[in-house]
């Protein structure tokens, strides 16, 4: 009888107690699709509105990270066309084998014994007008403290400089006009550089000011904090950048711990007028400007430890995004104050614009991007109407830039978002996981996830321009000026080829042409310091040869009317072949000549 | 001046157009440098220098001086002399096609069997006029503009031969009749 009384209750809890404890197993079976990226929000794919023989209408140039490079990316397809080779060699494209490009690579290490790789962040093209012009793209080597510039009628890198007195080129800026190039100083070293530093101020940094060919005018020394993301104003006036550590800390704690950090502004025609008056210590050859020069520098307190710097469209402010705070802090340039604390989300990065007006900026921590109106947010208005679309972010973006969002006049058409983590979005290939690149169209009302693109680690930042910008581009050199250019020589005729001897110095200046090389065999001796001039005879595009010689390390890719050069010691005796390495005819294999070093 | 004759080759990998050969009257153009490339591959060669080059120009300016004489005399003799000049034009054209014709035939008719790749083609004619095909090239060949105004030339001075055939014609009667209105 008791028993029967107990039984029930115990068996309905019992069975309460299995079906929750069922219920519970279960959240792990369903994906978690937040809410807003269904099926509903997304569209075919980048690649289906570029069709297969359509062009892109923009280019998206990525830093590559520790790939020391530049992507070049077709936007709205998103497809790589092609990497521009910087701080490391790139035998693919013939980049830093031969003795120029290896020289710009290795005589900007601190020891040039070792290979060159380099850490790219921060592209920035180069404007007219507030602009983007088409002409130049500059960036950073983190690694190295160095900085590149890259002709793009061209499509190469034309300079590197490592800059002197400071450590990590970081965040760079490129003036209106690019009249001038700037660069951060990233980490704080030991470094004499402030006259007037006393023992608190041992470790300091400073922000270089280049002209457009990398040639340092002077350098304005930071005794407080470092300096990391920067910018320019569209009117040419001044460069700005974030500084995190005004605590000058050396650990993490401390890097942290202060309320406010702040945007140092640095007025571009007070650095003429110090110049001009003399109002600077030259050390090493370098002009660093009095730190004190009037209106030079001005701090403008913002929330700890501030990360992007956007100029929106207008001129008339930027937007900082707070990172360690819910706000993106919108700066009135005129009056240098924040004039709006505008809460977004949880670790906001950085911002980009459209042509209406509109902010879009990510939240590393929300994994989301924000569409949040800024004369609404300027207004007063509530959250709930300056803020008009919110997506997620598959995840945790990182830099966001929308076409031509750095610049006066942005498109309104297209939104890359750089995410950190790309998780469950693509097949398992690893613990390295691919990067997720998501292009969003921000055309409409709300943002459209177009595709996820997946991009070999790491990028960080991306400008994105028309391609018409690039329509000249050269894609046949004219010969004669390629020669005398880049050797100061003619260039070698069909049929001319001749070799020079001097002492033990050979010279070959010779051909290549759809399918062969101007000789057919070249014979020296061991011992002799070779080099060969081998121009390209070929006027049609896409007509790319190259010149291997095995064994001996070199290889170098020939386009149209250029013409390499190539230097060797002949240390080792025996027949090498000299190859055509790129595909250029139906006889490439047989494009191949012998060299004889004969004892 | 005006071109002549023209082929153009259209090729797959040349999206970008066909490579042309264009014949003026005093010189040959277009993509040769390419075409010379590209003729090595089949063993054929093509004279960018003949003589026809030198010759042609004195024809047409022969045709021209005769034209004019022919233009200022009057009578039975202009008549033979605008009769000579349509003739003369009409066999320099004849005497330009029959040497393009040639040269064409010349070109295509003994490749080299060592080429890379003879084993692809055997001797071949490019066209003259319209079209044909070799391994994967097309060829599109026209008379252009040039051959088009000598041809009008050719009207004209067709014309101007019959109204004064007539011209002749009418004064011959008129003096007959003159002559019996006389007598």
């Amino acid at each position: 009888m008791m028993l029967s009384s107990i039984k029930r209750p115990v068996a309905v809890m019992a069975a309460a107690a299995l079906l929750t404890g069922a219920l519970a197993g279960c959240t792990g079976a369903t994906s978690k699709t937040p809410a807003g990226s269904g099926p509903e929000n997304t569209a075919s794919g980048g690649a289906a509105l570029v069709a297969p023989g359509e062009l892109d209408t923009h280019l998206g140039f990525w830093s590559s990270g520790p790939y020391g490079g530049v992507w070049v990316v077709g936007i709205p397809s998103m497809r790589i066309l092609r990497e521009i080779p910087v701080f490391e060699q790139r035998a693919g494209y013939g980049w830093g084998f031969d003795p120029e490009s290896r020289k710009m690579l290795q005589d900007t290490l601190p020891d040039p014994t070792r290979a060159s790789w380099g850490d790219t962040h921060h592209p920035m093209l180069s404007k007219t007008g507030g602009n983007y012009d088409g002409r130049f793209l500059y960036i950073n080597d983190l690694a190295n403290s160095r900085i590149a510039k890259i002709d793009l009628k061209i499509f190469k890198t034309v300079a590197i400089k490592r800059i002197p007195n400071i450590q990590g080129v970081h965040g760079i800026g490129v003036h209106a006009d690019t009249k001038y190039v700037f660069a951060t100083g990233e980490y704080e070293i030991p470094n004499h550089l402030n006259p007037n530093a006393n023992a608190d101020n041992k470790f300091q940094t400073a922000v270089t000011v280049m002209d457009p060919d990398l040639n340092v005018v002077a350098q304005v020394p930071i005794e407080y904090g470092n300096t990391d993301i920067m910018g320019t104003t569209h009117d040419g006036r001044y460069v700005y950048t974030t500084v995190y550590n005004v605590e000058n800390g050396t650990v993490m704690k401390d890097m942290v711990a202060a309320e406010k950090d702040a945007i140092l502004f640095i007025d571009v025609t007070k650095v003429d007028s110090a110049l001009k008056e003399g109002k600077f210590k030259e050390v090493g050859g370098i002009k660093i400007l009095d730190t004190n020069y009037p209106g030079l520098k001005t701090f403008v307190p913002v929330g700890k430890n501030p990360h992007g710097v956007d100029p929106e469209p207008s001129g008339k402010y930027i937007v900082v995004s707070g990172k360690l705070s819910p706000n993106a802090s919108v700066v009135d340039i005129a009056t240098m104050k924040v004039v709006k604390e505008v809460e977004v989300g949880a670790g906001p990065l950085h911002s980009s614009f459209d042509n209406k007006g509109n902010v879009y900026t990510g939240n590393f921590l929300d994994s989301n991007v924000v569409k949040w109106n800024l004369a609404d947010a300027l207004a007063g208005k509530p959250k709930e109407e300056y803020i008009r679309d919110v997506q997620p972010a598959h995840y945790s973006p990182g830099h966001m830039m929308a076409d031509g969002g750095g610049t006066k006049s942005p498109g309104g058409k297209w939104l890359v978002v750089p995410n950190k983590f790309s998780k469950d979005r693509f097949v398992n290939v690893g613990a390295d996981y691919p990067e997720n690149q998501q292009l969003f169209d921000i055309s409409g009302d709300k943002m459209k996830l177009i595709m996820d693109m997946p991009i070999l680690p790491e990028p960080h930042d991306l400008q994105i321009a028309p391609a018409e910008l690039f329509k000249d581009a050269i894609q046949a050199y004219d010969a004669t000026e390629a020669a005398a250019h880049e050797h100061k020589i003619e260039p070698t005729k069909d049929g001319e080829t001749r070799v020079v001897r001097d002492g033990n110095k050979v010279t070959v200046y010779t051909t290549a042409k759809r399918s062969e090389f101007g000789f057919k065999e070249l014979k020296l001796k061991k011992g002799d310091h070779v080099t060969i001039y081998v121009t390209s005879l070929e006027k049609t595009k896409d007509i790319t040869h190259g010149f291997a010689l095995p064994d001996y390390g070199i290889n170098k890719a020939l386009n149209p009317g250029e013409t390499i050069k190539m230097e060797f010691i002949a240390d080792k005796v025996g027949t090498y072949w000299a190859y055509c390495t790129w595909f250029c005819s139906a006889l490439h294999l047989e494009m191949r000549s012998r060299i004889i070093i004969e004892e | 001046m005006l071109p002549l004759w023209r082929t153009q080759l259209f090729f797959p990998q040349y999206p970008e157009g066909p490579l042309q050969v264009v014949a003026y009257a005093g010189a040959i153009t277009g993509d040769l440098s390419e075409i010379d490339m590209l003729n090595e591959y089949i063993g054929v060669k093509f004279p960018h220098d003949i003589p026809e080059l030198q010759t042609l120009p004195k024809l047409l300016y022969g045709v021209a001086a005769l034209a004019m004489l022919a233009a200022l005399v009057r009578n039975r003799l202009g008549l033979w002399l605008k009769g000579a000049t349509i003739a003369s034009l009409v066999a320099s054209g004849a005497w330009m096609m029959w040497r393009i014709d040639r040269h064409l035939t010349q070109f295509g008719a003994n490749p080299d069997p060592n080429a890379p790749l003879s084993q692809l083609i055997k001797p071949f004619k490019p066209p003259l006029w319209g079209k044909a095909v070799l391994v994967q090239v097309e060829a599109v060949a026209s008379f252009r503009s040039g051959t088009y105004f000598l041809a009008a030339a050719g009207i004209l001075l067709a014309a101007g031969f019959w109204l004064a055939l007539r011209q002749q014609q009418r004064s011959t009667k008129q003096r007959k009749q003159e002559e019996l209105s006389h007598a």
